[in-house]
């Protein structure tokens, strides 16, 4: 078990615990510690009862209302160092899907635990959701590091690298995870994510095959295309088969599956099989590629009548389709034109056509912060801050969003914000944690 | 009349394709350009197509690169320069090859076919039926249509024979629609556009979140096909409508196919269009179409989806006696092989049959279904290139502008294995239209392959062990090629395996591309073959122990 020092801030004697033994609360172990880390005159035993007992309160209820925080917080007042109460308080943000207060979280326990690999792993995963790539990259290779035989850790490394398109060493990432981990299903998934997104398509089919050898529930993740491809290398297809339709037997909302199975079947020329499976799911998934396959099923049956209606309400779907998607290539049209119109100097326009854009769809965050910046070169610092705003709301972790953000709020003299920011900006900068520390 | 003129080439055991680019060699060295460098507008990027045909009749297939214009940046401005399509001469008839060296020479200027229009594509008929292969070329702006005035000359007369269809048309086929024995012509046109828009076009489209490329199609207006009706002495009349041809027109149309896929005798068509459903026209046998391509599972992907189709191939590549599709798309989207059930319905085979895996990444263009290695059956080959050079600039992409082309062995049954380390191109090129043709008459299929913005490629067939073959050359009595004439070669190989395949010749395919319309036929280890032929208006001649290895001129009883 490995042990770490925790020091109070009192200047109170060092106390060794682990911080799983932490974590587990033990009462022992925790007068120890709350003996060390409450300022003021020494506590009695008295006293860090009453803690240890108001401490698991608040962390009980946080457990059930993760927005209860306040008692927490007012503990942690008093015992600023109880990492059981730091660890809570992750735990709520992540619950609440709070990335950055759950990695500020995990920052002061890393500041009073130092770096853990399990830690590490933890961090990685809420970096990793936070959009703070660089960041999860750092921790998960600290946590591989330390401990080579983590799959969880080499797992997470993989999703790092992968977010940063670094394909080859997510790959490499996640063969060790297959090494040390075995046939784990979510890492043969992303593995051959992993290839198709390097386009080495036919080992991705290999790759999905046998995640899907291993585990027929990882069809309801894999996309239809990379479904299909695995389905026809699978070596073992008939029996393959056979597990895929006990699996969708066996559970109804199991549409990805049935659908492959439906158009397996077309391909394959099992007419009724086809129906079998894509008639009862046009009922549930009205969308245009369950009623076309159904409709060539209905033709190779001699159902005419009926691949006909199928096909009628094909060409309505698509109709509907072809209108969302003509707005949509509208709007992309204006942001493409924006970008050029910048870029070839005419700011007002770019401008004027990233508002037109904005009115009439989503913009990416790409667009948002070259609007952003754009406003700040015109010294319409207030503009930018919205506009940017909008950015930091859709990638809360986005060094360049930060920067941008931060660079407004100064101009625009907003000193608080311009502070808050650089802090956001230091948060999810590797070198200001353990694992990236020079 | 059959007549014997090939050389004798003996098959072996232990096949080893080998395609070598001699376009250097031979004396092919037009640049085709297509635009500017930074492809800021569709028109920039569509390039052009190859025509094999044999202008002078002399038994060797010459060749017609179509041109476009190159843009260049003056200032502002971007400036328009003229660059003509150029007809080479096959000098085989002068003892160059099959012994030795291949070279063709530039006719263009004698032969009157410089066009210096912006060229996109090409095919052949014979409009006037007077035994001379005419050319058509599309182009953006009026097409114009080559006369063969039967002295290795050709005279313009596109306006004068009421073919000049303006805008920017793509690919082209020639095809006695309504049977009546004379060839009518039908042009896949796409999308529509100013001469201002294509040069004040700008870069608003960002592809897969990293450069910014060029916009299109979806979202331009798009241009609609035409089918014109020859009256018999080679001039044309617009029937798009009254023949059918307006049901699921337009939809920014590329490659064209005639084929006969239910096997009725009458010439279907069959249009790859970018972005939106392909469309299948079903020749009901009196001149009029109807659209049966989604009913007939060809339009979309298995997955219900429309896909970037750009070039068209038909040929019977399980062995079935039925035709299948194979079209190529758009990067990121597999090209598709439709499996031809029985003439009504088709399924998407491109996964089983091994087409999907290598054709993802690429974005493809030209494609053949040929004989490459004489086993007798169907291979592939598939010209590749991107429409955007700025993939180059983003290495997170991992696509490229100038891309492998691929050649896929078929095994016998239909299924594909890649076998593009026989393509000995040298550098790659971002490739567009693609024509099969036996240039050297050696017995092995050659491929001409038109690049943007660079020289061809000439790959000459030198597979070692290849099996035997024929070569079929038909003399209808009509125009010359016999459009819609169908053989049906049967061999019967030592160990007793009965074979049957088929060919037509037809007009058009490929992408804005013409194959030589001699047929070739892969013989495997096969001494001999029987044909069964079948002429355009429905006469019948069976020629039996045809022996192998050597071109065979069939000629249709007067």
């Amino acid at each position: 078990m490995a042990l770490h020092e925790g020091c109070g801030p009192s200047g109170g004697g060092a106390v060794l615990v682990s911080r799983a033994a932490a974590a587990s609360i033990p009462s022992v172990v925790l007068v120890a510690v709350l003996a060390t880390v409450t300022p003021g005159p020494p506590a009695t035993a008295a006293q860090n009862l009453d803690l240890e007992r108001r401490a698991a309160e608040a962390i009980s209820a946080l457990e059930r209302d993760p927005v209860a925080v306040e008692p927490l917080l007012a503990l942690l007042r008093e015992a600023p160092r109880y990492l059981p109460l730091h660890r809570a308080l992750v735990a709520a943000a992540e619950r609440q899907g709070d990335w950055l207060r759950a990695l500020r979280g995990w920052r002061q326990v890393e500041e009073l635990a130092g770096p853990e690999p399990e830690d590490q792993v933890a961090i990685a995963r809420v970096a990793l959701a936070a959009g703070a790539h660089a960041l999860a990259r750092c921790q998960a290779r600290a946590a591989t590091a330390a401990r080579t035989d983590d799959a969880a850790a080499w797992l997470l490394l993989a999703r790092a690298e992968a977010a940063e398109d670094r394909y080859e060493a997510a790959l490499e990432a996640v063969e060790r995870v297959l090494v040390v981990g075995g046939p784990i299903p979510d890492a043969l998934l992303l593995r051959g994510e992993l290839l198709y997104r390097a386009m080495r398509i036919p080992e991705a089919m290999q790759a999905f095959a046998a995640a899907l050898e291993h585990d027929s529930g990882a069809a309801e993740r894999v996309a239809s295309f990379a479904l299909s491809g695995a389905l026809v290398v699978a070596p073992q297809l008939s029996e393959l088969r056979g597990r895929l339709e006990s699996h969708a037997a066996a559970h109804s909302d199991s549409v990805n599956t049935r659908y492959a199975l439906g158009v397996l079947a077309v391909r394959e020329g099992r007419a009724e099989d086809a129906r079998r499976w894509l008639e009862p799911l046009a009922d549930r998934l009205d969308l245009p590629p369950v009623h076309y396959n159904l409709a060539l099923a209905y033709r190779a049956l001699g159902e005419l009548d009926a691949a006909e209606r199928t096909l009628s309400r094909f060409d309505e779907l698509e109709s509907d389709e072809r209108e969302r998607w003509e707005e949509s290539n509208r709007v992309d049209r204006l942001r493409g034109q924006a970008a050029a119109a910048r870029d070839s100097g005419a700011i007002q326009e770019a401008v004027s056509l990233w508002e037109q854009a904005s009115s009439s769809g989503a913009l990416t965050t790409e667009d948002l912060l070259a609007w952003g910046e754009t406003l700040l070169g015109l010294g319409e610092a207030e503009q930018a801050r919205l506009v940017l705003a909008r950015a930091l709301a859709a990638t809360p972790a986005d060094p360049r969003a930060m920067g941008l953000a931060e660079q407004a709020a100064t101009t625009a003299g907003d000193e608080r914000a311009s502070q808050a920011l650089l802090a956001r900006a230091a948060l999810v900068d590797p070198e200001s944690w353990a694992c990236g520390a020079r | 009349m059959v007549a014997g003129t090939g050389a004798l080439l003996a098959g072996a055991p232990g096949t080893s394709l080998v395609f070598r680019d001699m376009a250097r060699d031979a004396g092919v060295e037009v640049v085709t350009y297509s635009g500017g460098p930074e492809k800021a507008h569709l028109l920039d990027s569509t390039g052009t197509g190859v025509v094999a045909l044999d202008h002078d009749r002399d038994g060797w297939p010459d060749l017609y690169f179509v041109n476009a214009e190159r843009f260049v940046r003056s200032g502002a401005e971007m400036r328009r320069e003229a660059h003509r399509g150029v007809l080479y001469r096959n000098l085989g008839a002068q003892g160059g090859h099959p012994s030795g060296r291949v070279a063709f020479a530039d006719v263009s200027r004698r032969a009157g076919v410089g066009d210096d229009g912006y060229g996109s594509g090409g095919c052949v008929g014979d409009i006037d039926a007077d035994g001379e292969v005419d050319v058509y070329v599309t182009a953006f702006g009026p097409d114009r249509l080559y006369r063969n005035k039967g002295d290795g000359s050709f005279a313009e007369e596109a306006a004068a024979r009421g073919v000049a269809t303006p805008g920017w048309s793509i690919a082209c086929a020639f095809l006695d629609a309504d049977g009546d024995g004379d060839h009518d012509l039908f042009v896949t046109r796409y999308v529509t556009a100013t001469w201002e828009e294509v040069l004040g076009a700008r870069r608003t489209r960002r592809w897969r979140g990293q450069v910014w490329v060029m916009d299109g199609p979806r979202g331009l207006p798009e241009s609609r096909n035409v089918y014109y009706r020859n009256d018999g002495a080679g001039r044309f009349r617009e029937a798009t409508v009254e023949a059918g041809l307006d049901a699921g027109n337009g939809g920014y149309s590329m490659g064209v196919q005639v084929l006969d896929f239910d096997r009725d005798g009458y010439p279907d068509l069959y249009v790859a269009n970018d972005s939106t459903a392909n469309r299948l026209y079903r020749n009901r046998g009196d001149g009029t179409f109807e659209e049966v391509g989604l009913a007939s599972g060809v339009a979309l992907s298995a997955n219900g989806e429309a896909q970037g189709g750009m070039g068209v191939a038909a040929g019977d590549v399980d062995g079935d006696g039925w035709w299948e599709l194979v079209v190529t798309n758009f990067a990121h989207d597999s090209y598709a092989l439709y499996r031809n059930l029985g003439g009504e319905l088709f399924v998407d085979y491109s996964l089983p049959s091994g087409v999907a895996a290598p054709t993802f990444a690429p974005l493809g263009w030209g494609v053949a279904l040929f004989d490459a290695d004489n086993d007798a059956d169907l291979d592939l080959f598939f010209a590749n290139g991107h429409i955007y050079p700025q993939v180059d600039q983003a290495a997170s992409l991992r696509e490229s502008y100038r891309q492998p082309n691929l050649l896929l062995r078929n095994d016998g049954g239909g299924r594909f294995v890649d076998a593009s380390e026989a393509l000995e191109e040298g550098e790659s090129r971002s490739s567009r239209g693609a024509a099969t043709l036996d240039f050297d008459r050696d017995g092995r299929l050659d491929l001409a392959i038109s690049n943007q913005d660079s020289r061809p490629s000439l790959l000459r067939n030198e597979t070692v062990g290849a099996g035997r073959w024929l070569e079929v050359d038909l003399r209808a009595n009509g125009p010359w090629p016999a459009l819609g004439a169908r053989v049906e070669v049967t061999t019967v190989v030592p160990d007793g395996e009965t074979r049957r395949q088929s060919r037509a010749v037809a007009s058009g395919g490929s992408y804005a591309s013409q194959p030589e319309s001699v047929l070739h036929f892969g013989l495997a280890a096969a001494s001999g073959a029987d044909l069964d032929v079948r002429w355009p208006r429905g006469a019948r001649r069976i020629v039996r122990g045809v022996p192998a290895d050597r071109v065979v001129v069939v000629v249709e009883d007067r």
